[in-house]
């Protein structure tokens, strides 16, 4: 069958109309709706990153609705999969602004595809709020003058290694061996970590990268025990870490661990419910800390059953953040994408669990860092700290 | 030399790993001339199928092999009949679609009946460590070692002296001339999916209580363990259980002694290196055009 050019002619004036002519991607009004993006990792190897992500969102998005909206304001959710990946970061993100027509995006969880969407966001003009992604370059690339619709309310691991590196030296580690996921997150992790060590004089002997789920950790770990640090930092997601110490174990492997990642989280105690002392003395830090929020906890368990899990409980407190915005955004009148980011540049209230959300000129809220400890099948908190600029 | 080993023997683990999988790819390969791309993810469900027979720990080992095994033997007949059956005279392209579009589907349905946290199935073995000089091993590991060369040989011997096992080679052989001699190719592609199947049911009843089970686990390894089809020449069983444990020592040898960063680089090197100085695979034949 052959197609006219009228009728391409024909199809594409109905697309702009249909597309393109929707100016505005939410209603304002009495009874509006304002519908975020959630752009995460559905499939590949941190898929339950994103199925603990769209959990967390559906409770805070039907908590917030329960209770007459955001500002009078009805929220709804659209979802993308950007499979942990840079180019489907970009397919996720143009999704959601071209398709599904949202106002806002949360997402994502991985760094590479957060970093990955960012120039697509501001081509677009759609803010994104990203709530788990570590790595330091979104810091330098954020704010005005750099990308002004990029927003991060979760400390990125440049300034966690600033205080967890010197916490680390000063739980008597000379020697230090790094693994990490072989992506952006792992490897800004690790490079962040190697140059805070090395100013703190503490010897890296091992930076040893492992690809997402892999199974076998043993060659690995054959490795750092034979060059026997006095800990290991690994830059670790909670399934993969199930199995890492179990081989820890089983090679015998007498080094501390200490981890960055979601090690010190109900995903992970449930992975090692057969033998919950396989978590004991792991000390992570980290963004959250399981049993912390017992508001939702309640709504998690109503909802779905069972804990929330971290990144889970990161993309509930995300939505409630964007619901601050478009409070915002509608007292001063109208819901735009560009209303929104401006309303969120404006954003300041504090969420007890994870601490104040004020964006500054790199649009970086500095919310707490936890230092917490597995023990006998529980997380329990050693410090939080509270977090500020990158110090140079 | 301690270290050295101990590298030999992760090689070897993650090799009988590979091994196992691989097996059961290359015998449809070899017998039906299809790659099934969904294989890596009936190891997954045999996973799914040994956590369940295990019931948290009640049930014996053993019984709970036999059970994945012997389950996962139907499901692979059933399988056949349901998809393979389908599409086995149809070109390579509609064989891709199909296995491709079943393991999402597979992949897919346990994510939505499973989520996607994984289970573990640990069995008393896989707590138990052994010290063999300065190696350190659970025992677990060594019923793989013995279990997946034993288990390759009683497949030998099922290849070589029953019917059924002839016939199989028979059709791999010249299936045209097997029709004239009145051997059924359908039941021999029902009963090449079951033995598949089963033996990826073994992999999963001997491997998963080392590691653990979730939807996504069958993917990765679906690539692994066709490289060493592809290796050991398309379709030749001794030859992708050599070129499996190839594999495995080279990326705990690149792990070891270079960097776990180039263990994947270093294990497709191997292969890429093998096919450039064997283009029809270790053990393959060559073929004139």
């Amino acid at each position: 069958m052959r197609i006219s050019s009228v009728t391409v002619a024909a199809l594409g004036a109905v697309l702009v109309l249909v597309f393109g002519g929707a100016a505005g991607p939410a209603q304002s009004g009495p009874s509006c709706t304002v519908k975020i993006g959630v752009a995460t990792d559905f499939t590949g190897g941190a898929a339950l990153v994103g199925e603990g992500q769209r959990k967390g969102t559906f409770v805070a998005v039907e908590e917030i609705n329960r209770k007459g909206g955001a500002g009078g304001c009805r929220l709804i959710l659209a979802f993308a999969d950007n499979r942990s990946l840079p180019q489907d970061g970009v397919n996720a993100v143009r999704k959601l602004a071209d398709v599904d027509q949202v106002a806002v995006i949360l997402g994502s969880a991985a760094s590479g595809s957060t970093l990955a969407a960012m120039p697509v966001i501001k081509e677009i003009g759609v803010a994104q709020l990203t709530e788990t992604s570590t790595n330091p370059s979104i810091f330098d690339q954020s704010g005005p003058g750099r990308n002004e619709w990029q927003f991060r309310f979760n400390v990125d691991d440049r300034i966690m290694a600033q205080t967890y590196a010197r916490y680390i030296r000063d739980q008597g580690v000379r020697t230090v061996a790094l693994m990490g996921i072989d992506n952006d997150f792992g490897r800004g992790a690790i490079q962040q970590y190697q140059l805070n060590f090395r100013n703190l004089g503490v010897n890296v002997t091992n930076v040893e990268t492992f690809a997402l789920g892999a199974p076998d950790y043993r060659p690995l770990l054959s490795r750092i025990k034979r060059d026997n640090a006095d800990a290991i930092l690994m830059i670790i997601l909670a399934p993969d870490a199930a199995i890492m110490v179990r081989q820890y174990y089983e090679l015998g492997l007498k080094q501390r661990l200490f981890a960055r990642g979601n090690v010190g989280s109900n995903e992970f105690l449930e992975a090692i419910k057969d033998n919950p002392k396989l978590g004991d003395g792991i000390v992570e830090a980290t963004l959250w800390t399981p049993g912390t929020d017992p508001e939702l906890d309640k709504l998690w368990e109503r909802r779905w059953g069972g804990k929330p899990t971290t990144h889970g409980a990161m993309a509930f407190y995300g939505v409630q953040i964007i619901a601050e915005a478009v409070k915002i955004a509608v007292k001063e009148g109208s819901i735009t994408r560009k209303s929104i980011r401006d309303a969120l540049t404006r954003v300041d209230f504090t969420i007890p669990a994870i601490g104040r959300v004020k964006f500054d000129d790199h649009h970086q809220a500095y919310t707490n860092m936890v230092i917490h400890e597995v023990k006998d099948g529980k997380v329990v908190i050693r410090t939080k700290v509270q977090t500020g600029p990158p110090t140079p | 030399m301690d270290f050295v080993l101990e590298q030999l023997v992760n090689g070897l683990t993650l090799g009988s790993l590979y091994a196992l999988v691989a097996i059961g790819l290359a015998l449809v390969v070899g017998v039906l001339r299809l790659i099934n791309f969904a294989h890596g993810d009936l190891f997954m469900v045999g996973g799914y199928l040994f956590f369940l027979a295990r019931l948290g720990g009640e049930t014996p080992y053993g019984v709970a092999v036999v059970a994945t095994v012997a389950g996962m033997a139907l499901l692979g007949y059933a399988f056949e009949r349901a998809v393979i059956e389908r599409v086995l005279d149809k070109t390579w392209r509609v064989q891709l679609v199909a296995t491709l579009a079943i393991s999402i589907i597979i992949v897919n349905a346990f994510i939505y009946m499973w989520g996607l946290n994984p289970k573990m199935a640990p069995t008393p073995l896989a707590g138990r460590f052994l010290e063999l000089g300065m190696i350190r091993i659970a025992a677990q590991r060594l019923v793989i070692f013995v279990v997946a060369p034993v288990a390759f040989m009683a497949f030998s011997m099922f290849l070589q002296r029953t019917r059924t096992g002839r016939a199989m080679r028979a059709i791999s052989q010249n299936r045209e001339a097997c029709l004239v001699v009145g051997v059924d190719p359908h039941r021999i592609a029902g009963v090449t999916f079951a033995i598949s199947a089963g033996l990826a049911g073994l992999a999963s009843a001997l491997i998963v209580p080392l590691y653990s089970v979730q939807p996504l686990m069958g993917t990765l390894l679906t690539f692994k363990a066709l490289a060493a089809v592809i290796m050991g020449g398309f379709g030749q069983i001794k030859g992708a259980l050599l070129a499996a444990y190839v594999l495995g020592v080279a990326e705990a040898m690149a792990a070891g002694f270079l960097s776990s960063s180039y263990a994947d680089l270093v294990s497709f090197g191997v292969m890429v290196l093998v096919l450039l100085l064997r283009p029809q695979g270790l053990f393959g034949r060559k073929v004139g055009i």
